[in-house]
């Protein structure tokens, strides 16, 4: 299989993007808030925009390089793009969709997709996770190269993405394609992904397995992105070689980071503990604050904790019998906090 | 919702209707019926439908030809003139009749523009059907242009590049997805463009002039016939309503894809020369 190379550089309306990426037979998440540039990619890459510079090539295969003047239009690109709301055509039916791709394997692939009972339906009248399975057996069926996937499970409802996104982890193992996707959510990003950049302002600020990121965020950003608490605070050195950050909301916590100066204090809802008075453990972080909300997820509860969010187990949080409004004490262990500079 | 403000709109409504429709009503209640279908089979009358039929098929059909290609490439393209270039578009749609006229016979009379190298040729184009024509065409395919610019342009740009990105080409992009997309919109503004050009007057009187049987359509027999036979005049203009109510409903009932983009479908623009 090849390897897909690209550079880009090309100024979108407010800022530049510019974005060097390699990727072989894995799934690569570009993960970013809005507007930050993301879906240019993926359209430069399909040649449905042309980079002021840029070069991308699969393989020996040069689609662009605009130093040399190559520039393959998009259908001389083997690449299956998945749009954002699926761009399905309103006038074909589902068959008609599949077959725009490439006839050869369209029984084939309405089978694989479980979309044969659907062949004679138009897209208006099916449901959204039904659409995205018509998308990706569309772009299929051109047997691509390179798959790229422009928020597949954003256009689907909270219940059906769950499902979808499961089916399209097992896609993508399955395919072995090159594949990039973008999306919002750092969670979709993890669950599909190899690798995840994180991609802000047409820059990626950090590149690695979601573990990596989780584990050492480059920078607030990335932090607050992957879903940390982010405090902004002051660092100077501690007792016991730890070090102690003055936080701009009050107080003070420890980590085990070394920083000095302006910073951005990062710690996880998950390792942040809670309880009804002080506890006696190894925990250095201990900050007492009113529970603002309480938002139940399945088997976990989400608490805000003054500037802290905490996530505890549905038990817990029933045994310690949480409201709004009381008092109750968050902990999160010097080790488990990360000190990281601020965007 | 009662009380004198309602009285008031609905008496306005009345007046409205009545005003509106009781000439129409007129041109079908003024003579019996079987004197309007004598009308219809009089020489004066058979020659002008025919003239009417040959000059707008031949019109329309390069309307279509050259006005559908240049209102995809302008609605697809982003260029920096091209609010101007849309205004020069539809510019014919406010001229008055006799500024078109005066304008055809300007650039394609035997005195204007292009008479000296038509003339060259041997082609001579003013008081033809071929000016007949070319009047039609002025006036009626800026409607078809402006509609088919924005029904293009209602395009969702996505589905042309997934099209794209499928393996088509511009061509086949083209044929099997803006166009189909398109439709509604364009057959909507060929309706209009079409009921526009039966009912050209100005410019034709001007440019072809209005000969029996070569370059009087059904409009001008209207006028001419007037003068001579009122009777004939009135079934003529039957014919006329009969159609354009035809057309009519076609813009109305036609069907779209894109819902909120079919343009117009009201007669918003000027018909300055019924």
């Amino acid at each position: 299989m090849d390897t897909l190379e690209l550079t880009l550089d090309h100024a979108l309306r407010s800022f530049r993007l510019s974005v060097a990426l390699e990727l072989g037979c894995e799934t690569l998440a570009l993960v970013g808030p809005s507007g930050a540039g993301k879906s240019s990619v993926l359209r430069a890459i399909a040649g449905l925009l042309r980079p002021e510079r840029g070069r991308v090539a699969l393989g020996r295969a040069t689609w662009l390089d605009t130093d040399l003047g190559v520039d393959l239009p998009p259908e001389r690109r083997s690449v299956g793009l998945v749009f954002q709301e699926y761009a399905l055509f309103p006038h074909l039916d589902v068959r008609g969709n599949v077959a725009f791709g490439g006839r050869g394997r369209v029984d084939e692939l309405l089978e694989r997709f479980r979309i044969s009972h659907l062949a004679a339906a138009r897209p208006g009248d099916i449901s959204g996770g039904e659409r995205q399975r018509v998308a990706l057996a569309r772009a299929l069926a051109r047997d691509p190269a390179v798959l790229l996937l422009d928020e597949p499970l954003s256009a689907l409802d909270a219940h059906t993405r769950g499902v979808v996104r499961g089916e399209l982890a097992e896609l993508l193992a399955e395919l072995r394609l090159p594949t990039l996707l973008v999306t919002h959510d750092f969670e979709d990003a993890a669950a599909l992904a190899h690798r995840v950049g994180v991609i802000v302002e047409g820059r990626i600020l950090q590149l690695g397995a979601a573990a990596e990121l989780l584990a050492a965020p480059a920078d607030g950003f990335v932090a607050s992105f992957t879903g940390a608490n982010l405090l902004h605070g002051t660092a100077r050195s501690g007792a016991d070689g730890l070090t102690e950050v003055v936080l701009d909301a009050g107080g003070s916590a420890f980590s085990t980071d070394h920083a000095e100066g302006r910073v951005g204090l990062a710690v996880y809802p998950w390792e942040v503990a809670l309880a009804r008075n002080e506890p006696v453990d190894s925990a250095v972080n201990h900050l007492r604050g009113e529970v603002r909300s309480l938002v139940a997820l399945g088997n976990r509860v989400r608490v805000r904790v003054g500037p802290l969010t905490a996530e505890v187990t549905a038990a817990s949080a029933e045994r310690l019998a949480l409201a709004e409004g009381e008092l109750v004490v968050a902990s999160f262990k010097a080790t488990a906090t990360r000190l990281v500079p601020l965007a | 919702m009662r009380g004198p403000f309602a009285g008031a709109l609905a008496v306005a409504t009345a007046v409205v209707l009545a005003f509106l429709l009781l000439p129409i009503v007129a041109i079908f209640v003024d003579i019996p019926p079987g004197r309007l279908i004598d009308g219809l089979t009089d020489p004066a009358a058979v020659d002008a439908l025919l003239v009417t039929l040959k000059t707008t098929l031949i019109a329309n059909a390069l309307i279509l030809l050259f006005g559908t290609p240049a209102a995809y490439l302008i609605a697809t393209r982003s260029f920096r003139a091209k609010p101007l270039l849309v205004t020069a578009v539809e510019l014919p749609l406010v001229l008055p009749p006799a500024v078109a006229g005066i304008g055809l016979i300007a650039a394609f009379g035997r005195f204007g523009l292009l008479g000296g190298t038509l003339g060259f040729l041997g082609l001579e184009i003013a008081f033809t059907q071929v000016a007949v024509v070319f009047a039609v065409m002025f006036v009626a395919s800026p409607f078809y242009l402006r509609a088919a610019i924005s029904a293009f342009e209602a395009v969702d740009p996505a589905l042309t590049g997934a099209a794209r990105t499928l393996g088509a080409g511009p061509a086949r992009t083209f044929f099997r997805v803006a166009l189909p997309l398109a439709a509604g919109g364009l057959g909507a503004g060929w309706a209009l463009s079409f009921a526009r050009g039966i009912g050209e007057f100005g410019a034709t009187i001007m440019f072809a002039g209005s000969l029996q049987g070569v370059t009087q359509t059904l409009s001008l027999a209207v006028y001419e016939q007037f003068d001579v036979d009122f009777e004939i005049a009135l079934a003529i203009g039957a014919e006329l309503v009969v159609i354009s109510a035809f057309l009519l409903l076609a813009v109305k009932l036609v069907p779209s894809w894109t819902h909120s983009s079919s343009p117009s479908t009201t007669l918003s623009a000027p018909f300055a020369s019924r």
